[in-house]
């Protein structure tokens, strides 16, 4: 019977192809939404969860801002990612020494942002949209980076507050084709920056949040205050302890050491590196979230669009509806028929918009570094979906159908 | 055997000053095996009684019984069943679906019996090879001609082995040729031992019955039952229970309906092939 019904839903479709396609519109537009948004976000999660890997079990990072939702016991519960966004960065210098000075802490590497989209000149170029961080001689350590080329400026550098610079391997590539550009002079805010050595390439590099950290330039903390009126304001420091030692105790020492310092106020954040996973998760799944609802928006349109269709459709089949009446066919043979084809409709749609996905993801795949990630829940997730608009949708045309009088529907022109 | 007692039937329609009485306190029986007309002008309520036989529409007032069956108080799901099984409509528009084949029109009444797709479509090509038209199963009807698309419709009426066959005003639409063949085929269907009740106000087309009601104003006026009605074929038919298996030699039958134009040159001996019906059914 159902099968009945699904051909000809399918027959009724065909019928009208274009009719059915505009009807698909915002159900296909809809889903391809869906499956990019959720693919994508699950891509993106897998890859920064990989490149986080690459840190290093040992990382500790320590962020500005009390990002986490603990309970009572002190357990994180639950991460607040929003806290990031007032811009306040309580984190000072003292607490960069007093870590670096903690047993367990092999280096310490603050992170002062002084542009995120900083723009830098040489010659008569200009470079907009880099990424310009001051920090000390232990990044490179602090994050199990290496360079290709130079060497990363000393704490005799830093101390001394001269202006050199190492480079990540996307901006070295574009200010010197060809070359790595060592002893070339950069300018930024006016300040005349020697290349002293470039950044290997960092894997996976443009997932992190739309920034490139290739194209990266690195400062003596320093010089990074001089920048900003003498004032560190570090943003983030990150640590490795030392190996084979237990992170979890560090973690609590430098907890107890930051509250103290911040005279008991927890404006801090301290995460292991698992932890930091589970951050960059729930503040990609508010975005995944955020953008499924745009989605549901569309879908809840597309299902509106089925339902006029269908009423229309109904409308114009009355004498059908009298026909199959006449012939036998009952009010729930009739309701079914309709709701089957409301149902055959929403799924089309989705089956356009998963394939209409799969393409895009195909493009976005190779023009960026992001692999979407296509789960069986996210499948189903749109079968569901597909299945409750369109049976919803159908739910009133089907109902009036089947309440139609078989001598008046026969009437019907 | 009666097969459709109606007692005492009312149909009205609308409420107070505004009612149309279409059917007033209708009272008749059709025998098993009879070939019934219904005339009568528009409005006369021929249309409203065929409905009410046909189990379209409810009765305001009376009981209406089909196969012994009591009509009146069955739910909507159970009188579809019983229209399903029990009537086959022919109507004058064809209500053929148009974006079916002529097959998948004539085995539509099967997918509401919950037979398999094959079964269906077997049935429906045996159906349409017995109404002549096998070689246009996989037509659409808009490229079949007016007298091809009735057929259909009669196989589509037939497929479910009904007790009553229902026509209203099946030549309406039709040339005179095709009405021809379309009513040589209810002739032929109704000397298989089908009951037919058709609404026509063509005399033409009347006279291919037994039995001819006239009806006004809600009433039936005349009734020549008895007059002409040849009773070796109603007596003859009783018999076979639930009358029908309708065509048998379905490649003849087919010849049959195909020769139109030596059929249009006998229009004037249909009396004398009407007496040669009650003959036919007399040998049988």
């Amino acid at each position: 019977m159902i099968g009945m019904d699904i051909r000809l839903a399918t027959a009724s479709i065909k019928s009208s192809k274009v009719r059915s396609i505009l009807t698909m519109f915002a159900v296909i537009v809809g889903v391809t939404g869906f499956v990019l948004v959720t693919t994508f976000i699950d891509g993106l999660k897998a890859t920064i969860g990989e490149q986080i890997s690459t840190y290093g079990d040992n990382l500790i990072t320590v962020n500005s801002g009390d990002l986490t939702v603990t309970n009572d016991e002190g357990e994180i519960v639950g991460f607040n990612p929003l806290a990031s966004l007032g811009g306040v960065y309580t984190l000072t210098e003292k607490d960069l020494s007093d870590i670096q000075a903690l047993e367990g802490v092999e280096v310490a590497a603050p992170q002062m942002m002084v542009s995120a989209s900083g723009t830098l000149t040489r010659k008569d170029n200009t470079y907009k949209g880099v990424f310009v961080i001051a920090t000390n001689s232990q990044f490179p350590s602090s994050f199990n980076q290496k360079l290709a080329i130079g060497s990363f400026f000393t704490d005799e550098d830093n101390e001394n507050g001269r202006k050199v610079t190492v480079i990540g391997s996307s901006l070295a590539e574009e200010m010197f084709p060809g070359g790595f550009g060592l002893g070339a002079q950069i300018e930024f805010k006016r300040q005349k920056f020697t290349v002293i050595g470039v950044l290997s390439e960092i894997e996976a590099s443009s997932v992190s949040f739309g920034f490139d950290v290739n194209r990266m330039m690195l400062i003596p903390l320093e010089v990074g205050k001089s920048l900003n009126g003498g004032i560190a304001s570090i943003q983030e420091i990150d640590i490795q302890a030392v190996n084979g030692t237990d992170v979890d105790k560090t973690v609590e020492n430098i907890k107890a050491l930051l509250l103290d310092n911040h005279g008991g106020e927890k404006d801090f954040t301290v995460l292991k590196q698992d932890q930091l996973v589970e951050l960059t998760d729930s503040l990609l799944n508010y975005v995944k979230t955020a953008s499924q609802v745009l989605a549901f928006v569309m879908l809840f349109v597309g299902g509106v669009v089925i339902a006029l269709i269908m009423l229309i459709t109904v409308k114009e089949r009355t004498r059908e509806i009298g026909i199959r009446k006449s012939i036998g066919g009952t009010n729930s043979n009739i309701l079914m028929q309709f709701l089957v084809e409301a149902v055959v409709i929403s799924w089309l749609g989705s089956l356009v918009g998963i394939i209409l996905a799969y393409g895009i993801g195909l493009y976005i795949a190779g023009v960026s570094d992001i692999t979407p990630v296509y789960t069986l829940r996210t499948l189903v997730t749109v079968v569901i979906i597909a299945t409750l608009i369109g049976a919803i949708s159908g739910i009133i045309p089907a109902f009036l159908a089947a309440r139609k009088d078989p001598v008046e529907a026969l009437r019907d022109e | 055997m009666k097969l459709i007692e109606v007692k005492n039937v009312s149909k009205i329609y609308g409420f107070g000053s505004a009612t149309t009485v279409a059917l007033d306190n209708v009272t008749l029986s059709i025998d098993r095996g009879e070939f019934v007309a219904i005339m009568g002008p528009s409005g006369s309520g021929k249309s409203t009684l065929m409905h009410v036989i046909g189990l379209l529409d409810q009765p305001t007032h009376g009981d209406l019984a089909i196969d012994g069956v009591e009509m009146i108080e069955q739910t909507e799901k159970q009188l579809a069943k019983l229209r399903r099984k029990k009537i086959g409509f022919v109507f004058q528009s064809f209500n053929l679906l148009p974006r079916l084949t002529a097959l998948d029109n004539v085995a539509l009444p099967l997918t509401y019996s919950g037979l398999s797709h094959i079964k269906r479509l077997k049935r429906a090509e045996e159906m349409l090879e017995s109404v002549g038209l096998k070689d246009r199963q996989y037509y659409m009807s808009n490229q079949l001609s007016g007298g091809q698309i009735q057929r259909v419709a009669i196989a589509r009426a037939l497929i479910n082995r009904p007790s009553i066959i229902m026509a209203d005003e099946p030549t309406g639409n039709l040339d005179s040729v095709s009405g021809q063949s379309v009513m040589e085929l209810l002739k032929t269907l109704h000397e298989k031992g089908n009951t037919i009740v058709i609404v026509t106000h063509d005399p033409r087309v009347a006279s291919y019955a037994d039995r001819i009601l006239h009806m006004m104003d809600g009433r039936i006026e005349t009734d020549s039952s008895g007059l002409d009605a040849p009773k070796e074929v109603e007596i003859d038919t009783v018999e076979e229970e639930s009358a029908v298996e309708p065509i048998e030699q379905p490649t003849k039958k087919a010849k049959k309906t195909t020769k139109k134009s030596k059929r249009a040159k006998k229009t004037t001996k249909r009396k004398a092939a009407k007496k040669k019906v009650a003959k036919k059914g007399a040998k049988k």
